[in-house]
């Protein structure tokens, strides 16, 4: 039947353009990178260590939060740091914000329109002004969290760190913890949109990857949890590998020479037992069980997050709230030298590490999300155009099926892409 | 009256600058009653036809993308860069000057931009200005001060007097300083100020007893890209 090419994928966060060849039985989908040269990773060499969490912000304007986070604790890790419980708390908080209002833009401005069939949020001015206001009250509370936190919602000014002394005052603090409790019920009215949105049920995903938990879904530390069980960082790094595609300006990873999902879903797989609260209740109220493998369940997945996220938020703040003082003091052993930071941000598992000689940066290695989900999502894609192609779907209806099944993984282009595939520099990045 | 037509378009770029149009939440929807935002992908409108204002976000690094900014400059009335990448090519954020082999072009080398927006990210309260001018038929016109000089005026204590690198003296303002204002040095996003003497700061850093970072010394050779002037 041919080539369907959707060129510049609208609605999600990046420039990725998705080729769908049908030739006979055998069909290919391939997911390819568009956004040009964006090498953090070779514009950080020889930079002082102190450089890097403003320049690795920029990577994202939707998730910055986590990627500053990221290679404070990566560096912290290098310096032989070891942050104190209540920096932690801090900068899960900052997180939480910065998890929030992604999920929020991924969900209401990109996914919204796929469930109620139109092309675009904006449209919801004239037809629901009300819910508009809803999603846009819960964003500005969202980003309210990072401001109080870090100066800024979009590449935060400041990582709560023992070199820093920058707290939120009080009053910022009772005032946001005041629109937490107000706004609990249009939190609750918003996710429920996704929450009893029908679905289709395949693809069938299989090899989940996340963080492992042990008292809340961990975002900042811990081990990695996958199918093959659950093992340090540095034992994951060993068993992922990078493909360079040249239809892509982005690495498509494998693990253990598999493809895998990471982000929303594969959290709450890995970790359902300590969905609490609300969320918990929501999730028994609408049936949904988790693990769950289908990569449509991931916005529903967020929708619980958002719910879960903004009571942690409320957990977190009373608990400092109550202490007289914060301990800000870290602890410092020697370092080696070599830092590695593997956290969750709101697209899934995000791995940087740094190798610092003499203060500098000597190599850097950043793995995203969307880097990992790639190869997923080519292998998914594949399936589902062969699922509806048996149930005589046609060409165009294939095409927005596939659009969307795309943007329910919650694809972040600008933090995949890497290198151009005319100057070889991804083979030499990536061997 | 006729209701501008609006473009939100980006090159190679991390779009945090439309993150940040977004993030005006309930100022945006003012803003949309006063315009019609007719094409921007991020939230699936499409249009392919002429717009009043297109504003641009992300710097130019392949030849794609330097035809995509010529076919958009073709059909727009008034363009805007957005953020340090379109206006620099990213590098008052990375601080690379003249040294790098990576192509990141700002959009000012291919098209006439008729007004940018600087800094990583922009500020949303100088989109919000250059919105309402263009709605009354006004010319934007970008701060002529320092971040610097906008930080005196809000009386934050002076960072560079405490011994911590400030970039603040030789920036554009704008901002309202307000990485100074979160007790963090001036990271120079915004590019340089007009007739900012940076040998003059780099001493008054060495009298401080301030480390002169590397690129400041690059900068003195000029930031190695085109004019930037507004037309």
């Amino acid at each position: 039947m041919g080539v369907v090419r959707i060129v510049e994928l609208p609605r999600i966060e990046g420039h990725l353009d998705v080729e769908i060849e049908i030739l006979g039985e055998d069909i290919r989908v391939r997911a390819m990178a568009r956004e040009g040269i964006r090498i953090y990773d070779m514009i950080l060499r020889g930079r002082e260590y102190s450089e890097v969490p403003d320049i690795v912000s920029r990577m994202c304007g939707v998730c910055s939060v986590i990627h500053r986070v990221t290679s404070v604790m990566a560096i912290e890790s290098a310096l032989g740091i070891t942050p104190s419980d209540d920096i932690l708390a801090l900068r899960e908080l900052a997180t939480i914000g910065g998890h929030v209002q992604s999920h929020l833009i991924h969900l209401f401005y990109f996914i919204l329109p796929d469930v109620l069939g139109i092309d675009s949020f904006i449209r919801l001015i004239d037809k629901n002004p009300g819910l508009i206001k809803k999603v846009m009250r819960i964003k500005g509370l969202a980003n309210s969290i990072i401001e109080a936190l870090s100066g800024r919602a979009v590449h935060p000014i400041t990582t709560v760190n023992a070199e820093t002394s920058f707290l939120p005052s009080r009053d910022k603090v009772y005032r946001i913890l005041d629109e937490l409790k107000a706004t609990k019920n249009i939190t609750l009215d918003i996710s429920k949109i996704f929450l009893e949105a029908e679905f289709p049920d395949i693809p069938k995903e299989e090899n989940f990857v996340s963080l492992a938990s042990r008292d809340s879904i961990n975002l900042l530390t811990g081990k990695i949890s996958t199918t093959s069980g659950v093992m340090e960082p540095q034992a994951f790094l060993e068993r992922i590998n990078a493909i360079v595609e040249e239809y892509s300006t982005a690495p498509h990873f494998l693990f253990d020479g598999k493809a895998y999902m990471v982000g929303s879903l594969s959290r709450l797989n890995n970790n359902y037992p300590l969905l609490n609260g609300s969320a918990r209740d929501l999730a028994k109220e609408f049936n949904l069980t988790f693990p769950s493998n289908s990569i449509f369940m991931n916005n529903k997945a967020q929708a619980l997050e958002i719910v879960y996220f903004l009571e942690r938020a409320e957990e977190i703040l009373g608990r400092l709230l109550e202490k007289d003082e914060l301990k800000l003091q870290s602890e410092k052993k020697h370092g080696n030298n070599f830092g590695l930071a593997a956290t969750e941000a709101p697209r899934g598992l995000l791995i940087h590490t740094y190798q610092l000689e003499n203060g500098k940066i000597i190599s850097a290695n950043i793995i995203t999300p969307t880097a990992q989900n790639l190869k997923n999502i080519e292998k998914n894609a594949s399936e589902y155009v062969r699922a509806l192609l048996n149930n005589n779907f046609d060409l165009g209806e294939i095409r927005k099926q596939i659009e969307f099944l795309v943007r329910s993984y919650d694809p972040c282009i600008s933090c995949a892409a890497r290198f151009r595939k005319s100057n070889n520099l991804g083979k030499k990045l990536y061997k | 009256m006729h209701k501008l037509k609006v473009g939100i378009y980006s090159l190679s770029s991390c779009e945090g600058c439309i993150v940040q149009i977004l993030n005006l939440e309930e100022r945006l929807l003012e803003v949309l009653n006063h315009v019609d935002l007719v094409e921007c992908r991020v939230l699936g409108l499409k249009h392919d036809d002429e717009v009043d204002v297109a504003f641009v976000e992300g710097f130019v690094s392949s030849d794609e993308e330097a035809t995509k900014i010529k076919e958009i400059r073709g059909r727009s009335r008034i363009l805007i860069a957005l953020g340090d990448c379109a206006y620099s090519g990213m590098r008052f954020v990375a601080k690379d000057f003249g040294t790098s082999t990576i192509r990141a072009d700002p959009i000012n080398m291919y098209v006439n931009v008729d007004y940018h927006l600087r800094g990583c990210p922009i500020d949303s309260e100088e989109f919000l200005s250059l919105i309402s001018d263009l709605i009354h038929g006004k010319k934007f016109k970008e701060s002529s001060k320092t971040v610097c000089s906008e930080c005196i005026l809000l009386e934050n204590k002076c960072l560079l007097d405490k011994g911590f690198l400030c970039l603040g003296p030789i920036t554009r303002g704008g901002c309202n300083a307000i990485c100074i204002a979160n007790n963090k040095g001036c990271f120079g996003c915004r590019g340089l100020g007009d007739d900012v003497n940076i040998s003059a700061f780099i001493e008054s850093l060495k009298s401080k007893g301030i480390s002169i970072p590397s690129y400041l010394l690059g900068l003195l050779k000029g930031p190695g890209y085109g004019s930037s002037q507004n037309s």
